[in-house]
Order: structure tokens, then sequence, then C-alpha cells
């Protein structure tokens, strides 16, 4: 083979092995409205995803015993978004919903998590933001609510 | 003359001091959680646990078929601290009744932040019936604790169980998926249980623990 060919062949190998052994997180610049509909855990601000940025949870339920439905806050993209846990001791279908906006659905084991998209909460004022989530042995579709915060 | 004088000053200060000292300790006992009294039943208590960590309860009233019960703390780190576990771990206790939290959240609304040290205040709603009758009962509080990371990392989570002493043989492994994650237990000891490994894996790995029991005894009419 051409040394031509060999070098930059074998710079190319070293970046795409470099980049799968140390994979680094791909976050997505969002500000205000423009992270309404995005995955808080992708998109954030100052090369922080939203849902590491000072989040807390701003209230909770449980459903049915086996579903942890939270309510989320980020401090520094001021979103909020809805996540649900898999608190039983088996695999489940779990619903996450932030009520009148997205919600997210998933087959997952114990301890899971599965969380909604997030939604800016400024224009709103007064707005009473509630999670909803379930938990089902089958699919859950569109209409299903669940258990939500008050 | 002058003696009489200090005398008076003397006096009016120490009543003064007596008088401080009995409206602080009448509104806000701090006692050892363990070890809390059953005689006093004062709307707010303030408890500690072993390690002297202070949790107050600031009011459990009586709201149609729920008690609400408000619980204060200064954030221990720069993290979401709450209390109790998935909203487990906190119970009213009535006579033989046993009542678990069906809701919880912050108190205050605006900006919540996670600084350490500034006070955070957290409500839960027990389920009690209307016709369960309360007067005395009991709310324990096993514990607080971090909520959960949106994407969980098995890095750190790992280097906290390694010096953890209840989770140091445990290894766990991730799963980040699309707008969910996981984990799996991949080695633990041979006398421990999978969920047990988990349960584990999340106290000491993937959040903060800070165990109780803190028991605070009321009066609800």
């Amino acid at each position: 083979m051409n040394n031509r060919f060999v070098i930059p062949t074998l710079i190319l190998l070293v970046i795409i092995i470099g980049m799968t052994a140390y994979p680094v997180a791909a976050f997505t610049a969002c500000s205000g409205s423009s992270c309404n509909a995005t995955d808080p855990s992708i998109y954030g601000m100052n090369g922080t995803a939203c849902s590491q940025g000072s989040p807390v949870t701003d209230e909770y339920t449980t459903y049915g015993g086996l579903a942890y439905v939270e309510l989320r806050l980020s401090g520094l993209c001021n979103t909020r978004w809805t996540r649900t846990t898999n608190i039983g001791s088996q695999a489940y279908y779990i619903k996450a919903l932030l009520k009148g906006f997205y919600w997210d659905m998933g087959y997952k084991a114990a301890n899971d998590v599965i969380w909604s998209d997030q939604q800016y909460s400024w224009p709103y004022p007064g707005f009473n933001w509630q999670a909803c989530g379930t938990w089902s042995t089958q699919p859950i579709g569109d209409g299903v609510i669940g258990g939500c915060t008050n | 003359m002058f003696i009489k004088h200090i005398n008076k000053k003397i006096i009016l200060t120490v009543a003064m001091l007596s008088i401080a000292i009995s409206i602080v300790f009448v509104s806000a006992p701090i006692t050892n959680g363990v070890n809390a009294s059953s005689h006093q039943l004062p709307a707010s208590q303030t408890l500690k646990n072993q390690e002297g960590f202070s949790l107050e309860l600031t009011y459990a009233n009586r709201v149609g078929d729920f008690v609400r019960a408000e619980f204060c703390y200064k954030l221990p780190t720069n993290e979401d601290w709450q209390v109790g576990k998935f909203g487990r771990g906190i119970t009213l206790t009535a006579g033989e009744s046993i009542y678990t939290v069906s809701h919880g959240g912050l108190s205050l609304k605006e900006s919540p932040v996670n600084t350490q040290g500034e006070k955070r205040c957290s409500y839960v709603d027990f389920d009690v019936p209307k016709e369960q009758k309360l007067g005395e009962v009991t709310i324990t509080v096993d514990r607080l604790m971090t909520s959960l990371p949106e994407v969980y990392d098995c890095k750190k989570a790992q280097q906290k169980l390694e010096k953890s002493n209840k989770g140091k043989d445990i290894v766990v492994n991730c799963k980040i998926g699309d707008h969910s994650s996981g984990f799996d237990i991949v080695n633990k000891p041979m006398d421990m249980s999978n969920e047990k490994a988990s349960e584990l894996a999340i106290d000491e790995g993937f959040s903060s623990t800070i165990y109780g029991p803190w028991k605070f005894f009321i009066k609800i009419e």
C-alpha cells in the first residue's frame, strides 16, 4: 500500500478508536423557549445539560407503589420535565408525562428512570405544572395518565 | 448605692436571659431523635440524628383526606436533598395504623436552589382517612437523600461505593438510553441479594444518604 494512504488511514483509525473509547458528552446549547421539546440531559447552557444545572424535584407522587413520579426543575435553564422511576423489583413499562406537553414511555428494569422532554417555565406564570406517571405490564398509550402531582 | 445599682442591673440581665432561654427551648426543643420525649408535644420540634444532623418538623395538620407535615433542614451539600427515599421511609403511626406518603414537594416554589447551608423546607402528605381519629401520633423519617441524577454516572458512583462501608464490594454498570438510564449489578458479595445490592448502589453510590431515624411525637386534632 502506498504511504500516502497508510498514514492518513492510521490517523483516522486512531481518531475513531479514541472517540469510541472516550465518548464525549455532546451537549447542545439552548436557552429560554428554544429548550422546549428537547431532552434535558442533552440540551443545556454554558456546556452543562439542564438536568445537571442545579436540578430539584419540585414535587413528587407515587403511583401503585411501583412508579415514583417527579416534577423536575432546572435552576440553570428554568425548565421543567417529568421523571418516572421504576421502584418495583422487576421490569415494567413506565411512563413519564409532563401534563399538557410531552411524554416518554419504555420497558424498564427495577430502579431505571425515564424522563420526558422539557419545557421552559417562564411564559406560564402561575401555571399548575403537573408531573404524571404510571406503570404497566403492557405498553402504555397516549391517553393514559396515571398518578399526578398536586 | 453603686452596689445596689449593679445588683439591679445583674438581676434584670439574669431575668431577661432566663425569659429568652425559656422562649427558645419551649418553641423549638432540640433533642436527640432516638430519645425524643413523648410527653412534650409542641407544634414545632427539632431533632438530631446520631451524627447531629438536625431535622425540624414545623407542623403537621389534617387537610381533608390527608395529613400534611412540613420538615425543614439546612442543605448539607450543593445537591438536591429530599426527605425520605422515593416517597418511602416516612411514616405516620396512629395507634395500630401506619400511614405512608402519597405526595410531597418543596414548600417554597420560587427559585429553589441547591446551596449548601441554605434552609430547605419540604412537605409530605400522608393518606389518612377522615374517619381516623388521630390525637397523639408518631412521625418517623428514616433518612434524607439526594435525588438521583437523570443520567446515572457509574464512574462517580463506583468511587463513592469503594469508599463506603456498606457498598464497597458492589460493582455497577450503567445503561444510558434515549431519555432513560439505569444500572446493572455486575458484582456483589455472595451472601447479598441483588435487591439489597441495588438498594445500596443507590443509597451509597448514585445518591448520598443521611440516615436517621428522626421520631417526632406530636398531637394532631
